[in-house]
């Protein structure tokens, strides 16, 4: 916020002239994430911090750009979850059941790829199909039903974790294609596929929920379903399609984790996949009532969350340490992204002793 | 005594309080009178022990009180009743009314004795048919909440006490009672603060009246009587406002917009009647009586059990099809629940109903968006910073301005307004009645639904009146008084002889009168 000129009337009438160089300010805040911009800026600093920091501890090796890119690629799988996930809560839902999802569906593309002779289109084409009818009956659920997203989707959590074991009759299933392998294992130009799908995936996340009508209408849902209702939106068109979204991410994680072990995974790599983008998303200043946050914000959370995990590695500091400062970084970012009010609250203590 | 000396709150840049000093004085009720946004809210705030103040202090008997939350408030005895009232839901009416207070032994709640106590004070205030001790809280009314707000601040017995908006909720048998229980009040001593926006409450019940502007106190009358009420408006808006608005009926006799024939849903039984473009036509009606019912059922957010709903010629009964579509701009009664997202911006609310006007290609054409929100924003002056402005940071008036805003951009052909002034200062309503005129003068039709008599007589052509789901009166402009409306209204009070069911011939009606008897 520029520095404004107490005036007699704080709220004049219509749009104010604003200064050339505040409105610099703003069009750059603008570009970073429209009215999102000071979260936004705040996730970046401190996923600065948190590199400069691991950086000084570990003699520079963090800042490496080959380690970058690992942070990027053991992230990929969770950023693409998370993505799916964010555009539920963006909604004012909840999505439980991804971890499962990419579990169930890792597991059906092997399957259906061992069946076919190898045959990668059916893998992945039956992979992504499981994943939007696992999304299409969480949202219909929801939409239609009426059922709460978390219990909806808590229910298919289980579901969709048992089918998994049941595809793959609890057998270990390997995937003897190389092609469909280096998909999760190779690079291009450099960068491994999986962070190449992570980007793609995250561009076409942030266009559709920032620049078109449909982002506008998920955001106007996830604030007021009602209010949303009555202006002439689908409400319940829109709450199913953002759980379909939700299971294709899934899906396109649960096809790069199938491609990334050669195997069917029903729960190695994708249990408990949702807490973490959940914890990810939260990170990223999403509020778990909807209506607000963005896409890049989630990201920059999974990012976080990464560079955290990667970091504490280098340090060579025991892998059980990790999970606690898991829980210290989400507790000093919602302490911090409410520093306001939590100010206020301060000020009116210390008020106390100040008489 | 209890005084505020040089109280200041500055919120962000906004100053909401600057420097008011302001007493209470026992056994008198201070109207506080301001526009939305004066710092009435804040002020009751302070006092409630909510808000810290930045700066200045609050005196009980000359002695400064630190009010640091809502407890220390009540020690220090100060209850403020809010707007909103706070019921907590799981438990019984009675718990409510005693929270904070609740009568036990060892520490463990004697439940007979507080809904003993409970019904004896139901009972003495004359409130048994209105509330129960023994029912849950949450089957509560709305109007039910704001009595048992009302009766918590009895049993506090508080030395000060500020009413925010009493009677937005209530009934008039309520607002009956709740004069009595000031009057009781005030003869015990407390001093009353009573804050509220209806003319007649305030030349009835105040003793001495402060006004509020902008966070300043910019006036203090010591004797309400003396005081001519358009001084206080005058003082209240910062400027001179006389009659701004007059009505001209601009009504085409020989094209309806809107015919309703026999509809009943939950409520309602049996109404019909038809809107002409350019016509302004009138709903009164007790809480209850269906009106709010009846607007939605004409935007068809309602289930329609019997009748049809011809919008333009053709039945929409039961079938919501958005403002876009249906050509019917609807202001809904709760803008917070029902009208804005109140997690986005401006510009994105008034933009909500026209996406798909704005798009090419499923994108947003921003500077197409852009435009024609500030032409909006213009048009009905929505006072905001920017339009990428938190539509939270807006005063109630002009989050309202923006609903009328999204509906606007669709040009309707008819308008379902439903209370649609509600808790909105009088400058911005004298506003929305100019704007309400417009949209008469352009040709669209609109249905008004108010509580408000003074504007229903101000602005309609004709009003009907329902009672317990009936149409029972349909008041012509040149009948149209208060006196005729309330007597409607009540029905068995009527004073006047009874308006049930008048023939359109005899009702004398200047426009096609429509009030079906078959």
């Amino acid at each position: 916020m520029g520095v404004a000129v107490q005036e007699l009337d704080p709220m004049p009438s219509g749009p104010v002239r604003q200064p050339y160089a505040a409105h610099l300010v703003r069009g750059g805040l603008r570009v970073l994430g429209g009215t999102d911009a000071r979260r936004i800026l705040m996730l970046l600093v401190a996923l600065g911090l948190l590199i400069g920091a691991f950086s000084g501890l570990s003699n520079g090796r963090e800042m490496l750009p080959s380690n970058l890119l690992n942070i990027a690629t053991s992230a990929s799988l969770l950023g693409i979850v998370s993505i799916g996930e964010v555009v539920v809560m963006i909604a004012g839902g909840l999505d439980i059941s991804v971890g499962s999802t990419a579990g169930l569906v890792s597991s059906v593309t092997a399957v259906v790829m061992v069946d076919s002779h190898e045959s990668v289109v059916a893998g992945v084409f039956a992979g992504l199909a499981v994943g939007v009818a696992a999304g299409l009956v969480n949202g219909l659920m929801v939409a239609y039903v009426g059922v709460n997203s978390v219990i909806a989707t808590l229910a298919t959590y289980s579901a969709y974790a048992g089918l998994a074991l049941l595809a793959t009759g609890g057998q270990e299933i390997g995937i003897a294609s190389n092609f469909f392998n280096v998909l999760g294992t190779g690079s291009g130009l450099g960068v491994p596929y999986l962070v190449w799908v992570l980007l793609v995936v995250c561009l076409i996340g942030i266009f559709v929920m920032r620049y078109t009508d449909i982002g506008r209408q998920v955001y106007a849902v996830g604030g007021s379903a009602r209010a949303a209702l009555l202006a002439g939106i689908k409400v319940g068109r829109y709450t199913t399609m953002v759980f379909v979204v939700s299971g294709l991410c899934a899906a396109v994680a649960g096809v790069l984790l199938a491609a990334q072990t050669g195997s069917a995974q029903p729960t190695e790599g994708s249990v408990g996949l949702e807490l973490t983008a959940i914890t990810a998303i939260l990170l990223g200043g999403i509020s778990l009532a909807g209506g607000s946050g963005s896409v890049l914000g989630a990201i920059l959370g999974v990012a976080l969350l990464a560079t955290l995990d990667n970091g504490l590695l280098l340090v060579g500091l025991q892998e059980f340490w990790q999970q606690v400062a898991t829980g210290g970084l989400l507790v000093t970012a919602v302490v911090l992204q409410n520093y306001q009010l939590i100010i206020e609250r301060v000020r009116g203590v210390g008020r106390r002793f100040a008489s | 005594m209890f005084e505020v000396r040089e109280l200041s709150k500055q919120f962000g840049v906004t100053r909401a309080l600057d420097s008011v000093s302001l007493d209470f004085q026992p056994g008198k009720v201070t109207a506080l009178l301001g526009e939305n946004g004066a710092g009435k809210s804040t002020l009751l705030g302070i006092l409630a022990g909510l808000v810290p103040p930045s700066s200045g202090a609050i005196y009980r008997d000359g002695k400064p009180l630190q009010l640091r939350s809502p407890r220390d408030a009540r020690n220090a005895g100060i209850k403020i009743i809010p707007q909103q009232p706070d019921i907590v839901e799981g438990l019984t009416v009675a718990e409510n009314i005693f929270l904070g207070l609740l009568p036990t032994a060892a520490r463990v709640f004697r439940r007979q004795a507080a809904h003993e106590t409970c019904e004896d004070l139901i009972s003495r205030h004359g409130l048994e048919r209105r509330i129960d001790g023994r029912e849950p809280a949450a089957k509560l009314t709305a109007s039910g909440r704001q009595l048992v707000e009302i009766l918590r601040a009895v049993v506090a017995r508080p030395q000060l006490v500020a009413f925010d908006e009493p009677t937005s909720a209530l009934g008039h048998e309520e607002v009956e009672q709740l004069r009595k229980l000031i009057g009781e009040m005030k003869h015990g001593g407390a001093a009353v603060v009573y804050v509220s926006h209806r003319r007649a409450e305030i030349e009835d019940l105040a003793d001495r009246i402060a006004v509020l502007r902008d966070g300043r106190l910019v006036g203090k009358h010591e004797d309400a009587a003396g005081v001519h009420f358009d001084t206080l408006i005058t003082e209240m808006a910062g400027r001179k406002i006389a009659d701004t608005v007059t009505h001209r009926s601009h009504a085409r006799r020989e094209t309806p917009v809107l015919a309703v024939k026999q509809l009943s849903t939950r409520k309602l039984r049996g109404v019909s009647f038809t809107v002409n473009a350019g016509e302004i036509l009138g709903v009164a009606g007790l809480g209850g009586s269906g009106r709010s019912e009846l607007a939605r059922a004409l935007v068809g957010a309602q289930a329609v059990t019997d009748g049809r709903i011809m919008v333009d010629g053709s039945n929409v009964a039961g079938t919501f099809r958005g403002p876009r579509q249906s050509s019917i701009g609807y202001v809904p009664e709760d803008r917070h629940l029902e009208g804005l997202v109140l997690t986005r911006s401006v510009r994105e609310n008034i933009a909500l109903a026209s996406l798909a006007d704005l798009r090419r290609m499923r994108v947003v054409r921003r500077a197409r968006e852009r435009e024609m929100v500030q032409r909006l924003v213009q048009e009905l002056n929505i006072r905001c910073s920017s339009p990428d402005a938190p539509i939270t940071s807006l005063s109630g008036g002009n989050q309202q301005k923006v609903v009328l805003a999204r509906n606007l951009a669709l040009k309707p052909r008819l308008w379902v307004l439903d209370e649609p002034t509600k808790g909105i200062d009088i400058a911005t309503k004298e506003a929305f009645y100019q704007l309400i005129e417009n949209f008469a003068e352009s040709g669209a039709a609109t249905v008004l639904v108010s509580s408000e008599l003074p504007e229903l007589t101000l602005l309609c052509d004709r009003v009907l009146v329902l009672r317990r789901g009936e149409l029972v009166a349909d008041v012509p402009r040149a009948e149209l008084s208060e006196d005729r409306l309330v007597a409607a209204m009540f029905g068995e009070l009527s004073t006047v002889t009874t308006v049930d069911n008048v023939p359109a011939e005899a009702s004398g009606a200047v426009l096609p009168s429509s009030v079906d008897q078959g």
